[in-house]
């Protein structure tokens, strides 16, 4: 049973070591080979580990993998009360 | 000094450039896919995925259906997984007689090609798709069983592993010149690194240009909302009829269209777009699209609006002046180009990845109307 690392998207570190085999050497890389880092908490919790295993792996890492808004979920009502008029279709 | 020889280099592993290195490895020609960043990396990998043939302009129709039914069989064919799903309908959803009329026309051209697709009622789309609102009062949909989603950095990743195994190479490194000998091309050159080569594919979308000046690819810029994985159900790829407009709208830099595109992966995350900010190549959110977007997306289909929005992220579309590909030789003898496939390149390019091989290889007579020396002639 290998360790889970990200825990919203149920990826182990067996997976992550099978992207690096597969000739993965970034954090979004390993992202977009195995869904680490697209749950529920983006990453606030596997980025790192993720990232800490390319170090003992490949060495150096090349950035930490990219961070989007918004910083914690917010629901679509929530954002589209933001929406002001001017910016509409088309 | 790291240097490499092949047939044919291709600059760009995205969905395009991977798709027509399958083809070329496949025609028995020795490839060395060359990519800065990592596979998918561009605009194929910040996507929603979409395969659609309605809506498609008339000159790549044709190409989009060829694409579709390639497919079909395409996991079997790479020995992939690619997430694909087909069947689904996609719908352009109407609020109002001017917009119905404005989506006619995308029923009849279907119909030209023998594919289904009708005008609904509100009522018959929302049996359809109960998801949407009341406001909408009409419909084009087209159900013909080709249509749906499919994963494309996995689709990325399935040509590029097939390529391999068929004695391609891939090179991790930014292609910064192009060198030629005599009017013909001979190789393509990184910071450390050069391919010696009679022909060269440039294949990575808006950065295209920095490579071949010659060739009119702008960026425009996408914002994408990610939900949650919900219970919800998209039923297939629901537009809006604004959003015919903003895909055909002016290329001027500095305009923003939008329009309603929402889908739902395989993982059940629903994505929602969609915005073209022209001559936009940066990867920042802008302030006031993503609140848009949300506001259309709840106006639209209103269960929508209890989901969480987990992820809102950005990708650049490479768009021509016209807003058809450039796909075929320009400039010296061995140098092609296929780029420019803005929101369409992950419905064409399997089509894309066929349709250049035969142009490489003679067998196959390029589109003029796709022709990538169209603006500047030869």
């Amino acid at each position: 049973m290998s360790l889970v690392l990200c825990r919203c998207e149920d990826v182990t570190e067996a997976d992550v070591l099978e992207a690096v085999r597969q000739g993965a050497c970034s954090v979004d890389e390993v992202k977009k080979l195995t869904r680490a880092g697209m749950g529920l908490c983006q990453g606030s919790t596997c980025r790192r580990l993720v990232a800490a295993i390319l170090q003992r792996e490949l060495g150096a890492v090349a950035g930490a993998g990219a961070c989007r808004p918004p910083a914690r979920p917010l629901d679509l009502a929530t954002l589209a009360r933001g929406h002001r008029e001017g910016v509409a279709e088309r | 000094m790291k240097r490499l020889h092949a047939d044919v280099a291709v600059i760009g592993a995205g969905i395009i450039g991977t798709a027509i290195a399958y083809q070329l490895a496949l025609a028995g020609r020795r490839v060395v896919v060359l990519e800065g960043r990592y596979p998918a990396a561009g605009a194929s990998g910040a996507c929603n995925g979409g395969l659609n043939y309605i809506g498609k302009h008339p000159a790549l129709f044709g190409p989009a259906v060829d694409s579709l039914h390639r497919y079909r069989t395409l996991a079997a064919e790479l020995q992939a997984k690619l997430d694909c799903c087909q069947g689904l309908p996609v719908i352009y959803a109407c609020r109002g007689p001017t917009e119905l009329a404005a989506v006619e026309p995308l029923v009849q051209l279907c119909r030209d090609w023998g594919l289904d697709a009708h005008l609904v009622s509100g009522a018959a789309v929302r049996e359809l798709e109960p998801l949407l609102s009341p406001q909408v009062t009409g419909a084009a949909v087209a159900d013909g069983g080709l249509q749906g989603v499919v994963d494309p950095f996995a689709v990325t990743r399935a040509f590029l592993r097939a390529a391999l195994a068929l004695g391609a190479a891939f090179h991790r490194g930014e292609a910064l010149a192009l060198s030629t000998a005599g009017g013909k091309v001979a190789g393509v050159a990184g910071d450390s690194w050069e391919v010696s080569c009679p022909c060269v594919v440039v294949a990575n979308g808006a950065q295209a240009p920095e490579l071949v000046p010659e060739l009119p690819v702008a960026p425009c810029k996408g914002i994408v909302l990610v939900t949650e994985r919900t219970k919800l159900k998209v039923n297939g790829c629901i537009l809006s009829a604004a959003y015919l407009a903003a895909e055909h709208a002016g290329s001027d830099p500095g305009h923003t269209a939008l329009g309603l595109a929402v889908e739902q992966a395989a993982s059940g995350n629903i994505l929602i777009g969609s915005s073209r900010a022209m001559g936009d190549g940066g990867r920042a959110v802008t302030p006031g699209i993503p609140e848009a977007l949300a506001a259309n997306a709840v106006t639209y289909m209103p269960a929508l609006a209890k989901l969480q929005v987990i992820r809102i992220f950005t990708g650049v579309r490479a768009r021509t002046p016209d807003n058809l590909p450039l796909i075929g030789p320009v400039g010296p003898d061995g140098l092609y180009a296929a780029a420019g496939f803005e929101g369409v390149g992950i419905t064409l390019a399997p089509w894309a990845g066929a349709y250049l091989a035969g142009v490489v290889s003679g067998s196959l007579r390029p589109d003029p109307a796709l022709a990538a020396d169209r603006f500047t002639g030869r």
